[in-house]
């Protein structure tokens, strides 16, 4: 009786295994942070704000615009070609949802 | 959406960031030493030198800035329009200030007294709106330094019209400050931030 009762989840918990594993990764989030403060940015920018490797920085921007999260665009500005990243609504919503899905589970945590 | 305040500090630090490369003060010093000649000399040519400069502020950033930390186009979100805002009605009302006085003046429509007062003492009236022009801009943008270059601008102008200097000194002296200060903040940028290999 005991056993089974231990293989319920903790209802307090079980937000924690629900997190956008995409957003919680410390590199990406990084990124989306940066992202979520400014309209777009080019790569230079990121690799020095976030002090990535160059490939390490390509290959998390690939997995953020596989998931939507970001969009990447080629673009004129000041008549120079930039590629620029932006934040998409999807992405922006996803840090909501992380940033209240950790708020609800973290707040009690360590309180007596 | 509730704003996270360590957001607003990571957008504050990217701010300035972009403004720590000394161009906007490079500009701004050579505005004001134009500004001298033509007072000095009245010639027309150096009159140009007070608005041209800034024709060449992309251009600096394209090829100091950019290709160093990275292009950043900082957008509408968190609070930055109601501040450019406050900005440009502040310049707005001061422009209209200036032009509303140099209208008044003309067109006789002032009072004799102030109108001889101002005629004689326009450098001073100058001065003094250009420095609450810096206090506005230093508040809306952070740049801290601009409210010592608005300090100064109110000092050198108040002490040129007290020593009773010529209409050129304060705006010679307050160009080769902020002058030399972009200078020194643009040899730190360089040097701060090598551009990244494979640029």
């Amino acid at each position: 009786m005991t056993e089974k009762k231990n293989n319920i989840p903790n209802e307090d918990i079980r937000p924690i295994g629900e997190i956008d594993r995409t957003v919680h990764s410390p590199a990406r989030l990084m990124i989306l942070a940066l992202l979520s403060v400014v309209e777009s940015v080019d790569f230079t920018f990121l690799l020095t704000q976030t002090g990535l490797t160059r490939g390490n920085l390509s290959s998390h921007l690939g997995r953020l615009e596989e998931a939507d999260y970001i969009q990447i665009n080629k673009e004129f500005v000041d008549r120079v070609p930039r590629t620029l990243i932006r934040l998409t609504n999807i992405g922006r919503q996803a840090i909501q949802t992380y940033r209240d899905t950790m708020h609800q589970v973290l707040d009690g945590l360590l309180k007596e | 959406m509730k704003e996270n305040n360590q957001f607003k500090q990571l957008a504050k630090k990217a701010y300035l960031n972009y403004h720590e490369d000394g161009i906007v003060d490079l500009i701004m010093g050579t505005s004001c030493l134009g500004a001298a000649l033509f007072f000095a000399t009245g010639s027309v040519v150096f009159n140009m030198f007070t608005w041209m400069p800034v024709l060449f502020l992309m251009p600096l950033k394209n090829k100091i800035t950019f290709p160093r930390i990275g292009y950043v186009k900082f957008g509408t979100r968190r609070g930055r329009p109601a501040r450019m805002t406050i900005f440009m009605l502040i310049t707005l009302g001061l422009g209209m200030l200036v032009l509303g006085t140099i209208l008044f003046v003309n067109t006789g429509r002032l009072d004799p007294t102030v109108r001889t007062w101002l005629g004689e003492n326009l450098i001073l009236v100058l001065g003094l709106i250009f420095a609450a022009i810096l206090t506005a801009a230093g508040f809306t943008s952070g740049i801290r330094r601009l409210f010592i270059y608005a300090g100064l601008c109110a000092a050198f102008f108040i002490t040129g019209f007290l020593l009773n200097l010529p209409k050129f000194a304060a705006f010679m002296a307050l160009g080769v400050i902020i002058f030399l200060s972009g200078v020194i903040q643009i040899v730190r940028f360089v040097r701060k931030y090598p551009i990244p290999d494979g640029e």
